[in-house]
């Protein structure tokens, strides 16, 4: 291309940029004349050289521009329409250039329909004129509508109405708009390429093509492994004079790996250059006041990366527009000022470059989401009360997700945000949302700031090695197996407690298909954990042997398919290794938001280990527990709301009498509190002296109780307790009671799919004198069927029964030789249905303990 | 015997150490350091039989570039440059399995014995690339 041709476009594209945002800035300052003057010259200039070199379309287009902007320079108040206009012709110029540069050639047409647009609108000579119709595209132009592509129009549209012209006018003159807090800088040479002296003051600048950098890059990159290879060779053996030497290299390498990362960097102003108008064109389009406000816009990024978060950035400010800030009559109502803002505020921070985008708007409705999500079945209702607001939050960036009441043309179709998600993590950076309600959100974008060079862990597994980001490696721990250890195997997968936090884990061999030579080596060994988005995964290998630089190379074209790797490196020793991508393992593994619900249930099993309990002191003698699993509410009863009836004590418990039973020795107290136990459709009060503690402990019965009521004495977080039988209770109000007791050597396996009804039965049978092993899944069963575990007898719960029922009659130690005892609830359930392949010899009423435990006995008897 | 255009070549080796992938393609034995680039490494047999193929120490192989990709073709043996008349080039018998027929682009009768031209454009096309995409 003509070089004369080439500077123009470069040029003309630059000088349009500025314009635009002066523009928008002077819109909201109309009385700052140095600002329309500058617009002025820009847009002169690009009509000037565009008829010097014969670009007469173009020339004419900027023609009329300049025409209009005369008319604000000297002196008329710039009206909406008149900027719109502007911002129309500045959009038509740009899809000129853009053509000429294709074709080297400007396209046929005579542009004729937004020229005649301004012409109209000066002709009418004064802000109060007829109303201009909509611009429509001039026969075989280019794309004359000014819209960005993704956008809707609400601009032309507008320009119908007459008396919105006068309002907006009569806006404008009013001064209502605040001048942007902090002035947004013009792009300093912002253009693809570049090279800067270096500071970040406007010293002289040359222009150097993408290419050339890209190869000072490449070579730099190949520099840094020439150096770790030499590194690596003279380790052992050098003398001092090589060795100095060498450091001199070596520190020269880094220095020149600094400077050219740097050339690359370029400020982020060029992404909030476009701002302005974006967000101008959505106050207009949706009828809201905002105002966009930006920092930090000398902080420097990448200009690879610059690119990949433009369309996030725009995705979210348009969020913030359509459904974060609010009308002004809703602002007003609130006690807000009309004005919504929008700031976006860049830093770098530990080697990541953040953006954050605060908006004062609405913020964001939890609930909404939660009840969305559990809607999509992306979460079971029983989690979401565990879960923190803001990983509810985190749902926002599924795919398809989207709580906006309506679809408009802005936003609200739901794919925006996940695309926002994936393009973020494509360069292994990181969104996140927080939010309060009626005052705002804050959404925040996290890029690490090298692309190429990057520290690596290096980690051994079943003898291979592979690189590890360090950037997504949260922390490193020892593994240990077995009771009381890190790592447990829970429903046939991996699990690790991490000082309380419990994460999904996986083994890399078995996952990249690894052999592995015995499995010894299995037990020790680390686990590196992960954090790839929003989840965390624990990594087993056997050991970390280095923590290094690697230059991060694209993957071979054979492979670059596989999602487990990102990337591949070549280290000092000249050895190639892979670098694993923690999102596609996690993928792999099926962890990751979508698969959230799998891990969760996995946490769910894990903890079946320990039970959730109410302590409570009641009368005398040690504390109390019940498990908090049937128990409905705690209250805090008036003694005189107590009433002692023919039927026993009674109490009023929403709308409905239900007994209560006096544990405590209350009745002095004026206020007591009653335990509401709820069990199927059995509701009573269980009146106490005092609540101590709720805990979430394992339950080991260490004394086997006598009393009716007492299933025995253990130890729940340091304290001796006993342990209550609800049961009992249960049998009271409904007027049966009594128990048996064995000796403890038999086996007995519990099927159920109900938590409680563990917490119900496996302490009872226990301290019958079994002991219990429960599981709650047919894979659960098989893998305590494949160990040496015998089981003598089975219970199965009819009205919970397990999952995946189907595989159980295909367990071969479990089908067959164990008696099988069905476990119903007065449910019209049939006793050999949901039980394919066991054929209960025996169905027991859950409410009848009696009969349950005389059940399992006499199985026992006839089996011997 | 097979033969490779000279001009397509960039050099010939012995491969020392291979990296292998896991969940790579059966053919791509693994990845190899050569001056400072990783090339894949793949055996010619393994390309034709579909089998995997380990690769030992010391094998020779034909360091190749297609499409922007390195490759290290692994072969049993590499015998001499020789020249051939383009005039005198076999079309692909029509009777070759259509897998093989495709990585060929034609026989030459050299001394005696038949010389298979390899089309290394399609040499190295495992059938992963689309059937990943499609997924």
């Amino acid at each position: 291309m003509d070089e004369l041709l080439r500077d123009f476009l470069t040029e003309s594209n630059e000088h349009l940029a500025e314009a635009e945002s002066l523009l928008v800035k002077f819109e909201r300052t109309p009385t700052d004349s140095s600002l329309i003057a500058s617009i002025f010259r820009l847009v002169h200039t690009i009509k000037g050289t565009s008829g010097f070199i014969g670009l007469d379309r173009l020339q004419s287009v900027a023609h009329v521009a300049e025409t209009l902007l005369g008319r604000m320079r000297d002196g008329e108040p710039p009206t909406q329409e008149g900027v719109s206009l502007v911002l129309a012709s500045i959009d038509h110029i740009r899809d000129l250039l853009h053509d000429i540069e294709m074709a080297e050639a400007e396209p046929p047409g005579d542009s004729s329909g937004i020229i005649s647009a301004i012409e109209a609108y000066l002709a009418s000579g004064s802000p109060n004129r007829a109303g201009v119709t909509a611009l429509t595209p001039a026969p075989g132009a280019a794309a004359v509508i000014p819209q960005e592509p993704e956008h809707s129009g609400p601009v032309p549209e507008d320009e119908g109405a007459q008396p919105d012209d006068e309002k907006h006018a009569t806006d404008l003159q009013s001064n209502d708009w605040k001048p942007a807090g902090s002035p947004l800088k013009p792009a300093k040479n912002a253009d693809e390429s570049k090279s800067k002296p270096g500071s970040a003051s406007s010293g002289e600048t040359i222009r150097v093509t993408v290419s050339t950098i890209e190869s000072i890059m490449q070579l730099v990159s190949e520099l840094v492994l020439a150096r770790n290879q030499l590194i690596e060779l003279t380790r052992a053996s050098a003398s001092d004079g090589l060795k100095i030497a060498l450091q001199r290299l070596s520190g020269l390498t880094s220095d020149l790996q600094d400077a050219v990362m740097r050339a690359r960097m370029q400020p982020v102003s060029r992404l909030f250059g476009n701002l302005p108008r974006l967000v101008r064109e959505l106050s207009l389009g949706l009828d809201k006041k905002i105002e966009i406000v930006t920092e930090g816009g000398d902080t420097e990024l990448d200009r690879q990366l610059i690119e990949v978060i433009r369309d996030p950035l725009t995705h979210i400010i348009r969020n913030c527009a359509d459904h974060g800030i609010e009308p002004p009559e809703e602002r007003l109502a609130a006690g807000k000022p009309a004005h919504g803002e929008i700031r976006a505020r860049a830093y770098q921070e530990a080697g990541q470059f953040v953006i954050e985008i605060n908006d004062d708007g609405r913020g964001i409705d939890v609930e909404r989401v939660r009840a969305k999500a559990i809607a999509k079945n992306l979460m079971r209702e029983h989690d979401a009360g565990q879960m923190s607001e803001e990983e509810i939050c985190r749902f926002i960036f599924e795919p398809g997700f989207s709580t906006a009441p309506a679809v408009s043309n802005v936003s609200g179709r739901g794919v925006g945000m996940d695309v926002v998600r994936s393009n973020i993590e494509s360069v292994r950076g990181s969104v996140s949302l927080a939010t309060t309600k009626g005052h705002g959100t804050r959404l925040t974008m996290r890029i690490p700031l090298t692309l190429a060079i990057a520290p690596a862990l290096i980690v051994e597994v079943a003898g291979q090695r592979f690189a590890l980001p360090q950037h997504s490696v949260a922390e490193v721990v020892e593994a240990r197996r077995g009771d009381g250890g890190t790592v447990k195997s829970v429903q046939d997968r991996l699990m690790v407690d991490l000082r309380g936090e419990v994460i999904p884990a996986a083994e890399l061999p078995s996952l990249l298909g690894i052999g592995r030579a015995d499995d010894e080596s299995a037990e020790a060994g680390l686990i590196v954990v992960m954090r790839a988005s929003t989840s965390s995964l624990g990594l087993l290998v056997d050991a970390v042997v280095d923590v290094q630089e690697i230059v991060v190379k694209p993957l071979s074209g054979c492979i670059s398919h596989l999602d487990v790797y990102s990337g591949q490196t070549i280290l000092g020793d000249g050895s190639v290794l892979l670098i694993l991508d923690p999102s596609g393992i996690a993928r792999r593994l099926g962890i990751g938001s979508g698969a959230r619900m799998n891990s969760q249930r996995a946490m769910d099993d894990m903890r079946q280990d320990a039970t959730r309990l109410v302590m409570f002191r009641a009368g005398e003698g040690i504390i109390k527990a019940l498990p908090t699993s049937i128990i409905a509410r705690i209250e805090q009863v008036k003694s005189l709301d107590l009433k002692r009836s023919e039927t026993g004590v009674v109490m009023n418990y929403q709308g409905r009498l239900i007994p209560v039973i006096e544990l405590g020795t209350a009745g002095s107290a004026e206020v007591s509190p009653v335990i509401v136990v709820s069990f199927e459709d059995t509701l009573f009060g269980l009146l106490i002296d005092q609540i101590v503690d709720i805990v979430e402990d394992a339950v080991e019965i260490d004394v086997r109780g006598d009393m009716g009521r007492t299933i025995g004495t253990c130890r729940v977080n340091g304290e001796v307790v006993d342990l209550l039988d609800p049961i009992e209770f249960v049998a009271q109000v409904r007027g049966t009671g009594a128990r048996h007791r064995a000796d403890g050597s038999k086996n007995v396996l519990l099927l159920t799919g109900d938590a409680r009804s563990i917490d119900l039965i496996a302490p009872l049978v226990k301290a019958a004198g079994y002991r219990v092993t429960t599981a709650q899944s047919a894979g659960a069963a098989r893998a305590l069927a494949a160990s040496r575990s015998k089981v003598d007898v089975i219970l199965f719960d009819l009205d919970s029964p397990v999952s995946n029922m189907g595989e159980l009659s295909s367990i071969d130690n479990l089908v067959g030789t164990a008696p099988v005892i069905a476990l119903k609830r007065e449910s019209k359930v049939a006793a050999t249905a949901g039980a394919p392949g066991l054929n209960p010899s025996f169905t027991a009423d859950l409410y009848d303990r009696r009969q349950l435990i005389e059940a399992i006995q006499n199985v026992l008897v006839s089996a011997n | 015997m097979f033969g490779i255009p000279v001009a397509d070549t960039q050099c010939i080796f012995r491969v020392e150490n291979v990296t292998p992938v896991p969940w790579a393609p059966k053919e791509v034995a693994g990845l190899t350091n050569l001056r400072g680039r990783a090339l894949a490494v793949v055996s010619l047999k393994s390309i034709f039989d579909g089998l995997a193929a380990p690769v030992a120490p010391g094998a020779i192989a034909i360091g190749l570039q297609v499409a922007g990709d390195d490759y290290a073709l692994v072969v049993d043996r590499v015998g001499e440059v020789m020249n051939v008349e383009t005039a005198r080039r076999m079309p692909v018998p029509p009777h070759f399995e259509a897998h093989r027929a495709r990585k060929t682009m034609g026989l030459y009768k050299v001394e005696g014995d038949l010389l298979v031209v390899l089309n290394i454009r399609e040499l190295f096309e495992f059938g992963t690339k689309d059937k990943e995409r499609a997924a």
